[in-house]
């Protein structure tokens, strides 16, 4: 999937959610997603999807980032991802997925953040 | 139509160096006691479904208990404790299960805990063998730094939110999601206390050096680890188990951190095989 179309989709699978619907009210930061050869900042408004930037430039901001190689992606986008591929801590344990950023904002939204990551198990990842 | 849980909980006092606890338990079975700490943060319903296991109940006396400051145990109800931080010490710990047993009349029970409960049971098997007919330590470690961190008290992380979806990762995700979204549930009930937990798991327990002195005839010791569990993996936890001499080891396939909350139906298989060696175990080593 090129990287607009996924971010379509993204945005859809997001926004249609029912988890992130009933908790998310409150879901609002920007934050990037590093997949190596691809990445995007993800703008949360009250738990909706607000804008997907797909070709972030240096200057565009965000709150937290999670960064790790296209293969680490891969393997956590499976429908059912191998132990250790399980989400961005695992990930960080078991693989190179790096957490950066302004951690209490991750943390507040660590819900959220953790049903967008696992939608990505529907879709797979640009990359 | 109405129907009750064979499981009855109760209040037992007991004091433990001055401190004054109204503990609360939940318990069922008949026979051998088997007494289960929750994890770090939580409370006693994570051994619910195994507390009304018929399996389990016909032959053991289950006994799961809510650690002081968690669920339905308050703080200390002789002290101040308002004015003073919790910070759960391994000393402490560890004499409150022996006041514990005591007040109920427990003869050498059975210890298993999970995650910060694994790594009591460790302390347990280490410094007071002769009180227990074995130890299952569930997801544990030696040593497990690092989780001691002032985030769990910042305003701006909003603790009650962080700290149970920290644990959505270390669940397997076949695990049914109602089981995995309980756990959570539990944990978000106890994140006031998770911060003083912390400095047991992540300060005060350090094991390192001492495995090979525990006494695993007298005690046996049976380390569980889930294949999803990123805290405790199976590597790790099955190098712990050859540190201890005659020490077992169990991996869990598809299960993680919490297995005993997060897919009851497949962790007693493992626990099921978990107690026949205990059973066989004990018996060698008693005789």
């Amino acid at each position: 999937m090129q990287k607009n179309e996924w971010a379509a989709w993204f945005v859809e699978a997001t926004n249609s959610d029912p988890v992130i619907a009933s908790h998310g009210g409150n879901f609002t930061c920007k934050y990037m997603l590093d997949m190596g050869s691809v990445s995007v900042i993800v703008e949360m408004v009250n738990g909706r999807a607000h804008r997907i930037n797909t070709d972030p430039g240096p200057m565009d901001g965000y709150d937290f980032a999670f960064r790790a190689c296209a293969a680490t992606w891969r393997d956590m986008s499976c429908a059912v991802p191998e132990p250790g591929c399980q989400g961005v801590f695992a990930a960080s344990a078991t693989r190179d997925m790096k957490i950066e950023g302004d951690i209490p904002v991750l943390m507040r939204n660590l819900g959220n953040v953790t049903r967008q990551v696992e939608l990505l198990r529907n879709a797979g990842v640009p990359v | 139509m109405a129907r009750h849980s064979q499981a009855v909980g109760r209040y037992v006092t007991i004091d433990v160096d001055g401190f004054e606890y109204e503990v609360f338990y939940l318990r069922n079975g008949s026979g051998q006691p088997l007494v289960c700490q929750h994890a770090a943060g939580c409370h006693n319903h994570q051994w619910r479904d195994m507390l009304e296991d018929e399996d389990i109940t016909r032959h053991y006396d289950v006994i799961a208990y809510d650690l002081p400051w968690h669920g339905k145990s308050d703080p200390p109800v002789n002290q101040e404790w308002w004015e003073k931080e919790y910070c759960l010490t391994a000393d402490h710990f560890m004499k409150f299960v022996l006041r514990l047993c005591d007040a109920l009349n427990l003869e050498r029970p059975v210890f298993m805990g999970a995650s910060f409960g694994g790594n009591l049971a460790l302390q347990l098997a280490r410094y007071h063998s002769e009180r227990f007919r074995a130890v299952v330590p569930i997801g544990a470690l030696d040593y497990s730094p690092g989780f001691f961190q002032n985030i769990w008290r910042d305003p701006r992380a909003n603790p009650a939110h962080a700290i149970p979806n920290l644990l959505w990762d270390s669940m397997a995700p076949q695990s049914p999601e109602r089981d995995r979204r309980l756990a959570l549930h539990h944990a978000s009930q106890g994140a006031e206390a998770f911060h003083g937990d912390m400095y047991f798991y992540s300060v005060d327990h350090d094991l390192r050096g001492e495995l090979g002195k525990i006494d695993a005839r007298a005690c046996p010791v049976v380390l569980m680890s889930g294949s999803y569990d990123y805290i405790a993996p199976p590597t790790a936890v099955e190098a712990l188990a050859r540190q201890i001499p005659g020490g077992i080891f169990v991996e869990m396939d598809e299960l993680g951190h919490l297995p005993m909350v997060e897919n009851y139906p497949k962790f007693r298989r493992y626990l099921l095989e978990a107690l026949k060696v205990v059973e066989r175990k004990s018996r060698v080593g008693a005789g």
